[in-house]
């Protein structure tokens, strides 16, 4: 029974991890087009990898 | 470096990758610093620097895409209120830890979970609840208390009330270590409110508003001419009667006024309906709206604003909406009545209870709050929607886009239909009439090709080459090399003749009316009979010359019929006829039509209508077919049968256990449990219902 004294806090806390996610999807206004941003996803290109230079 | 900023609206274009396929094409261009399209709205925005585009050439390479751009205003974004979803979000992770609580403690109670265990469970709840409760809870405890100070109550109240009594009387009861806490009711309780609140913004931001679509065909920007040549650009609001403004062909007139220029053809479908370029004159009055097909033009600014025939034109959609709005405050009036009865009967359990039988105030305060919680219309505020949004859901599938639950209630009582003409019972494409030879056809077909005017596009099929060196005179007709004519009556030697606006004379001078004809749309023939049996012969109202309607009513089998209707004339048809005590419904396409659709009980528009009558429908067909109007007329008469069904089960409910929880029969978790119980039973009742055929 001792275990779930730790473990509620632990699964409280992932909730509220997802919760935050949540929030978060909500502030950045990943909602305001979901028509384009499936599509985006497939269609536009792939901005160019940028690739640093390996330091010597 | 300085850089300009536009946001374009896109009308014609039709999915998310056209606006991909812009914006890219757009990023490509020297000196474009930010082009993001917004797929769902329909709009871009565009960064660039000024030294090296402008925005002209922007908007010439999306139009060079092939797509219109409107410069559009962007408007400040509406307060809606509190926002919704962080709060639903909020309520849902809440209510998911709190239920996973209660469980254990449910089972825990008939196995070997101890009273230590039971309480830090209880405890974690509370934590949880508490603030759930207050910040999600929000939505109803705000309006509650902001009508409670100026002494009102709305049905916002006994939630509110419920909340905080369910809430507080927990927290006694975990605080005394009793076995029984009802923060899982609380917070399902809220987070099952909250899911019916997003859905009905949903629904209200999609129906929008037609009066304010309508201003914003005018919120568009203007050049001015000055007197020493020069030209400013601004806002077509800033305008003022006399004003001299360019518009380039593509654009929107921002103003009423009168033309400057030569002949030129304009496209008033958003004003009219009509699909047929007109071809104004000089001096010929233009209505704001319209679009410059073949530009640049100068006008004379006659009217601006509200003054504007558009502008009217939303002023009186927004007198009829504000008429619309009388059903909402009849189910306020009815809150009004209900709540103090809610609150007189939790009240009258907890007094009822603590002092005449002196139970203890906690258990009084239980079987107030398990009367407040049953008294809830829940099931009778589901009663209706169950059904509806099922239907929707079912109509939607079959191609029918129908935008409120009320006017799916209303469709099966219609008792008259009003339909308007061109584009809506007849196709928007004419064609010629069937009885002409085929030589003078033919001929004129030739002649029709080496022209621009709209009458000769309607002729031309592409199936006759055009002659070569005709002789074009602008707004009369077109003359061909070896003197055949196409043209006005005048043009053609007839200036008497009216059977027709276009006529051909061949090279020795026999002259022939071209006559068109129109086709009714699919399915109107079936549509016709399907509502001869549920009510009266529809009603034909168009804006054309009347002689038009009656040849098309005749051949299309409609008895009644209207000509020359201007938009106001249409409105007053409709009010008489709901003034007899009639349910109304209106059919139509385009912007004259606009004010009718919103004045009627239920109206019908089509996907390709203009996008203001779209918006003032509540029912929009995605394929222009009216038999779907009459599934959808039969869906409705179903769905009503269900909704009495669950209304007087719903009554029932509430008849049944409102006595029981006055006599303590009832806890706040099996009150709470029977009212899920009522709402899903209504629910349940409402997926009876089975498809469009």
């Amino acid at each position: 029974m001792n275990a779930i004294i730790f473990l509620i806090p632990i699964s409280l806390m992932l909730a509220g991890v997802a919760l935050i996610a949540f929030l978060w999807t909500l502030r950045t206004r990943q909602y305001g087009d979901p028509e384009g941003d499936s599509h985006r996803i497939l269609l536009a290109e792939d901005a160019p990898l940028t690739i640093k230079p390996v330091p010597r | 470096m300085s850089t300009a900023s536009e946001t374009f609206a896109l009308p014609d274009v039709r999915c998310a990758g056209c606006v991909l396929k812009i914006e890219r094409s757009l990023a490509g261009l020297p000196g474009v610093e930010l082009a993001r399209g917004n797929a769902t709205q329909k709009r871009m925005r565009v960064v660039w620097d000024e030294a090296v585009q402008s925005l002209d050439s922007v908007r010439a390479a999306i139009l060079g895409l092939g797509y219109q751009a409107e410069q559009i205003a962007v408007e400040a974004p509406v307060d809606t209120g509190p926002a919704l979803l962080p709060r639903l979000g909020v309520a849902a992770v809440g209510m998911m830890n709190i239920m996973a609580f209660s469980m254990s403690v449910w089972f825990g109670a008939a196995t070997d979970m101890g009273p230590s265990t039971m309480q830090y469970m209880h405890w974690l709840s509370a934590a949880i609840a508490v603030p759930v409760a207050l910040y999600s809870g929000s939505i109803f405890h705000g309006p509650a208390l902001r009508a409670l100070r100026q002494g009102h109550m709305t049905m916002d109240t006994p939630i509110s009330l419920a909340i905080l009594a369910t809430l507080i009387a927990s927290l006694v009861e975990t605080v005394r270590g009793a076995e029984h806490v009802y923060f899982d009711a609380v917070i399902a309780l809220i987070f099952f409110l909250l899911i019916g609140r997003v859905l009905e913004r949903l629904m209200h931001e999609k129906s929008g508003d037609a009066a304010a679509n309508l201003r914003g065909l005018m919120d568009v920007r203007a050049t001015r001419l000055e007197h020493d040549g020069t030209q400013t650009v601004l806002a077509a609001s800033e305008l003022i009667v006399g004003d001299m403004v360019l518009v380039k062909s593509g654009e929107r007139l921002p103003a009423d006024g009168t033309l400057l220029s030569d002949l030129v053809h304009v496209d008033e479908s958003v004003l009219t309906g009509e699909t047929k370029p007109r071809a104004a004159a000089k001096g010929a009055g233009l209505a704001a709206g319209a679009i410059v097909l073949d530009g640049p033009v100068e006008v004379r600014v006659t009217h601006v604003g509200e003054a504007s025939e558009i502008g009217q034109l939303a002023q009186m959609a927004e007198e009829v909406t504000a008429h619309k709005g009388r059903l909402q405050r009849m189910s306020d009036h009815f809150a009004r009545g209900y709540i103090p009865l809610v609150l007189g009967g939790g009240s009258l359990g907890f007094l009822m209870w603590f002092f005449a039988f002196g139970a203890s105030f906690a258990d009084s305060l239980m079987i107030a709050v398990a009367v407040l919680i049953v008294t809830c219309p829940c099931a009778a505020g589901l009663a209706t929607p169950a059904v509806t949004s099922r239907a929707m859901n079912l109509a939607l599938k079959a191609g029918i886009v129908v935008k409120s639950g009320a006017a799916l209630e209303q469709l099966g009582d219609i008792d008259q239909v009003f339909i308007d003409k061109t584009g809506t019972a007849s196709l928007p494409q004419l064609t010629p009439a069937a009885s002409l030879s085929v030589e003078v056809l033919g001929a004129a077909r030739a002649l029709a090709a080496a022209s621009a005017h709209p009458l000769a596009r309607a002729l031309d099929d592409g199936s006759v080459a055009a002659v070569s060196n005709a002789k074009e005179v602008a707004g009369q007709g077109i003359e061909g090399p070896d003197g055949a004519r196409l043209g006005s009556a005048a043009f053609v030697g007839k200036p008497k003749d009216t059977s027709a606006s276009l006529f051909y004379r061949d090279e020795n001078g026999v002259v022939t009316p071209i006559t068109f004809e129109e086709h009714a749309r699919a399915g109107l023939s079936e549509f016709l009979s399907s509502v001869k049996d549920v009510a009266r012969p529809v009603t034909l109202l168009s804006g054309d010359s009347a002689t038009a309607v009656e040849r098309f009513a005749k051949s299309a089998g409609i008895a009644d019929w209207l000509g020359r209707q201007t938009p106001a004339d249409k409105l007053n048809i409709l009010k008489a006829a709901q003034a007899e005590g009639n349910s109304v419904m209106m059919i139509g396409d385009g912007i004259n039509d606009t004010v009718a659709l919103s004045a009627a009980d239920v109206s019908v528009s089509f996907a390709e209508a203009t996008q203001i009558a779209q918006t003032s429908a509540d029912i929009v067909l995605t394929q222009p077919d009216l038999r779907r109007v009459s599934q959808a007329m039969a869906l409705s008469r179903r769905a009503r049968r269900l909704i009495h069904q669950n209304l007087t089960f719903s009554t029932l409910y509430n008849v049944l256990t409102v006595p029981l929880a006055l006599a303590g029969l009832l806890s706040p978790a099996l009150a709470a449990l029977l009212m899920s119980a009522s709402s899903i039973v209504v629910m349940a009742n409402g997926y009876r219902l089975r498809g469009v055929k």
